[in-house]
């Protein structure tokens, strides 16, 4: 889980269930993908293959979530929420033009990942306490999850210590690889360093995520004046133009409208 | 220097990059197939810079950046309706003002961020233009006179666009604006029946064969008609105008009861699912009513007889199976992806005509190179197990189909368009009812109310099948559904739909793997293979060797048949 769901044990209780499943299952489902992309992209196949079980548990994981919606929409709620894989953009759990494998150094990404694997791995422990009506075998299910999510929180920072020793000695084979990390020469201060840093980044993302509402009143206020200024414009979008005859023309090749 | 020409079609529907060269169609990739996102919509960022690193594609080589539509015209038009009532639309303006910075309208500096080159190479392609030309590609001889009829949801405000192709000339014959769309009129009840609208279509015409259109004739008379030559809606029951979310109106509502959701379509025998049924089926034959009056009125008109039928509407493959049937018309070509997602093809057509003249590429229905150059690295080989085999792979794997397997593929290049045509496909033999059950329902997690899709040698179709004989050719993509015969209800039941049709594709000499497998299998009295894309559900077909991997893990599915060989799937 990548982006952090908003999930506070005072809010749970006024949202339905099925929207907090929707949001478990698009935060799981763009780790999936994410670990997917970097398993693809890292040269060294160990690393590969440990992001690609990754990936796997992931892929589970929002299953598991995936299952919830559907159960917990037995109610009568007029309000249907389904599981729509593009939504993992317009609710910014994946960035529109890269993955973050793309965008930060193999380091960097590792400790991304332990950093946020731990938080998941709360706010589902978070979710359990709920004592929400959820069925046994579900329960169960959910223990297994948070099991998993202590063991990537764990496996990312050992993997990636684990792989640094290997790419070092490995030089001959991957020499740029482990230049760039001796190099970067991590010690434990780096990596408490970019610890720090993405712990205090996602707080400021749930910061901004949170502030919702404000953003709602705000584009209500946008769109009244919008309204206001564009009604006298508003005969000049009625581009209602039917064209005849040759479609092919260069010179309106390069014509917006 | 090799030139290139880059169509783009995005923000709608599953966004997409043709790639053409030198009159060949090169590369045609969905930005989905390569994010994992299915239905991925946003400007295809990834794959853009996949086919400029594969291709190694320098500026100097572009000769023209080709969009699929004219960014203002589709914002315009749904703008200047939500102005007309802005009080009860304001959602609706909300969302358009919001949408102008994220749209068809940022197409360019979306572009811009990944390549720089001058703004008089980037083109824009009217929307129909784009499904037309990508319809004219698909036919049997290009040289023809056509008559094109482009119906979709809505694209550079339009809703319908009938032309005429007259030697090389494309001609508009007629035109309908928003909001009166058959395409947004069937995704309304695609929404109300519980599906995802750009997704759930195909789903509404595989229900519909299960109940009885006992609203159709309302349907007609309130709801949508053809008056004038024109579509027309009356607004009052959809809500698509007015807010972004939702499509169907209150009244709409009080009308046709309860929404449905997915859980309702568990159970077949259910009252609720007949409900559902009856209304899928009423959609379902209006829009085989309201499509069979157009092309009457303009093939009258026109006196052309050869059709062609692209836009969205075209994925209806039992409104194409009509179509083609109509006496009225001598031949109908759907192109491979009616769909936007086929429109950067369309697009990049555009391009060359504009740049050079009224010139087509050479045909291929299988232009996408698989990047599996990397077939013999460490990762793979821990991946995959190669199967060393005593004959040719052609009997390993009817061996393997005839003992109850399932076999997944990724040979040759990927096809193009919506459905998997062997390439990346899931197979299995046909008359193995529990074999094709358990990929179905078990494997696939397709609706009980959906068949899977036969494949069978273009000499044995006779056997099974009917076919308006001049419109065969969309058989090679599964662009329409066939009646079936009673052979095949009795020998195949499984691969034929509770109507009595098959969504078939034909394979021909040129599909040489698939038709060498054909022929070993009818030594053991298989002649029709099972065909489903390889993809678990929700998930974009594959794209690599590494999709192949999790997406047969995930669906606990053991064998690959690749390019070079049989592989079982190791555990990591
Ligand atoms: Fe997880
Ligand atoms: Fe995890
Ligand atoms: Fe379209």
């Amino acid at each position: 889980m990548f982006k952090i769901v908003n999930f506070k044990k005072r809010n749970v209780k006024g949202l339905p269930l099925q929207k907090v499943c929707l949001d478990f299952a698009l935060a799981e489902f763009s780790s999936a993908i994410e670990m997917l992309y970097a398993s693809k992209k890292v040269d060294n196949p160990n690393l590969a293959i440990g992001f690609l079980k990754h990936s796997l548990d992931e892929y589970r994981h929002t299953n598991f979530f995936k299952k919830l919606i559907v159960e917990s929409d037995k109610s009568n709620s007029k309000e249907v929420l389904k599981f729509v894989p593009r939504l993992v953009y317009s609710k910014g759990f994946i960035n529109e033009n890269r993955f973050l494998f793309d965008k930060m150094k193999i380091n960097e990404f590792s400790v991304f990942i332990g950093v946020n694997e731990m938080q998941a791995l709360k706010i589902f422990e978070k979710f359990r306490d709920q004592n929400l009506r959820l069925e046994d075998s579900i329960k169960r299910e959910l223990d297994n999850i948070i099991k998993e999510e202590s063991d990537h929180s764990l496996n990312t920072s050992s993997i990636f210590i684990n792989n640094l020793s290997n790419l070092i000695i490995d030089e001959e084979k991957h020499s740029r690889l482990a230049l760039q990390f001796s190099k970067k020469n991590i010690k434990k201060m780096k990596y408490k360093l970019l610890y720090f840093k993405y712990l205090i980044s996602n707080k400021l993302r749930h910061f901004v995520a949170n502030s919702e509402f404000t953003k709602k009143i705000l584009s209500y206020i946008i769109v009244f004046f919008l309204i206001l200024l564009t009604f006298p414009l508003k005969f000049a979008l009625n581009t209602k133009t039917i064209s005849n005859g040759f479609h092919l023309d260069k010179n309106d090749a390069n014509l917006i409208l | 220097m090799k030139k290139y020409i880059i169509g783009i079609s995005a923000y709608y529907h599953e966004s997409s990059i043709t790639l053409l060269s030198e009159n060949k169609l090169l590369d045609y990739i969905k930005e989905e197939e390569v994010t994992r996102v299915k239905g991925d919509y946003k400007f295809p960022f990834q794959t853009l810079k996949l086919i400029i690193n594969k291709y190694k594609i320098k500026n100097s080589q572009i000769e023209a950046i080709v969009f699929y539509e004219k960014p203002f015209l589709g914002w315009s038009a749904i703008t200047y309706n939500a102005l007309s009532s802005p009080i009860k639309k304001w959602k609706m303006v909300l969302n358009q003002f919001q949408k102008f910075w994220t749209g068809s309208l940022s197409f360019s500096s979306d572009l811009l961020k990944i390549i720089k080159i001058p703004k008089k190479k980037i083109f824009y392609c009217p929307h129909h233009i784009s499904h037309a030309l990508n319809g004219i590609y698909f036919t049997s001889n290009q040289k023809k006179n056509f008559l094109i009829f482009v119906i979709d949801g809505i694209g550079d405000g339009e809703t319908m666009s009938i032309f005429k192709k007259i030697n090389n000339e494309i001609i508009t014959e007629k035109k309908c604006v928003y909001p009166h769309s058959i395409g947004l009129f069937y995704s309304t009840f695609t929404q109300f029946l519980g599906f995802n609208v750009n997704e759930g279509e195909s789903k509404v015409m595989g229900l519909a064969s299960y109940g009885t259109p006992i609203f159709k004739d309302f349907i007609l008379n309130k709801i949508i008609s053809i008056k004038n030559d024109e579509i027309l809606i009356d607004e009052t029951w959809f809500s698509f105008t007015s807010e972004p979310e939702r499509s169907y109106s209150e009244k709409f509502e009080n009308k046709f009861g309860k929404p449905g959701k997915l859980i309702d379509y568990s159970d077949f025998k259910s009252d609720e699912f007949a409900r559902l049924a009856n209304i899928a089926a009423s959609v379902q034959s209006a829009t085989e009513e309201l499509i069979k009056i157009l092309i009457a009125i303009f093939v009258k008109k026109t006196s052309i007889k050869n059709i062609i039928f692209s836009g969205g509407v075209g994925l209806n493959s039992r409104v194409m199976q009509i179509v083609s049937e109509m006496n009225e018309i001598e031949e109908l070509t759907v192109p491979a992806s009616p769909g936007d997602a086929g429109s950067s093809l369309g697009a990049a057509i555009y391009g060359n005509m504009v740049l050079s003249n009224f010139k087509f590429p050479e045909f291929e229905l299988y232009p996408g190179k698989f990047y599996n150059e990397n077939i013999q690295s460490n990762i793979f080989k821990r991946l995959f197990k190669k199967i060393e085999l005593n004959n040719g792979i052609e009997d390993a794997v009817a061996d393997l189909i005839q003992k109850g397997n399932i076999i997944a593929t990724f040979i040759n290049q990927r096809e193009f368009g919506p459905r998997a045509l062997g390439s990346r496909s899931l197979i299995c033999a046909g008359n193995q009812n529990k074999v094709v059950e358990k990929l179905n329902i078990e494997i696939k997690k397709r609706e009980k109310f959906r068949p899977l899709a036969p494949m069978i040698r273009d000499e044995n179709f006779d056997k099974y099948f009917s076919c308006a004989n001049n419109s065969k050719h969309n058989l090679l993509w599964m662009g329409m559904t066939v009646d079936v015969k009673e052979e095949m209800i009795n020998k195949y039941p499984k691969a034929v739909h509770i109507d009595h049709t098959s969504r078939v594709q034909i394979i021909n000499k040129y599909n040489d793997l698939f038709y060498s497998l054909l022929l070993k299998l009818e030594q053991k009295d298989v002649d029709i293979l099972i065909n489903t894309s390889f993809n678990i559900a929700g998930d974009p077909m594959v794209f690599d060797f590494v999709d192949c991997y999790t997406n047969m893990k995930r669906m606990d599915i053991q064998y690959l048949l690749a390019d070079n060989g049989l592989y079982k799937i190791n555990s990591i």
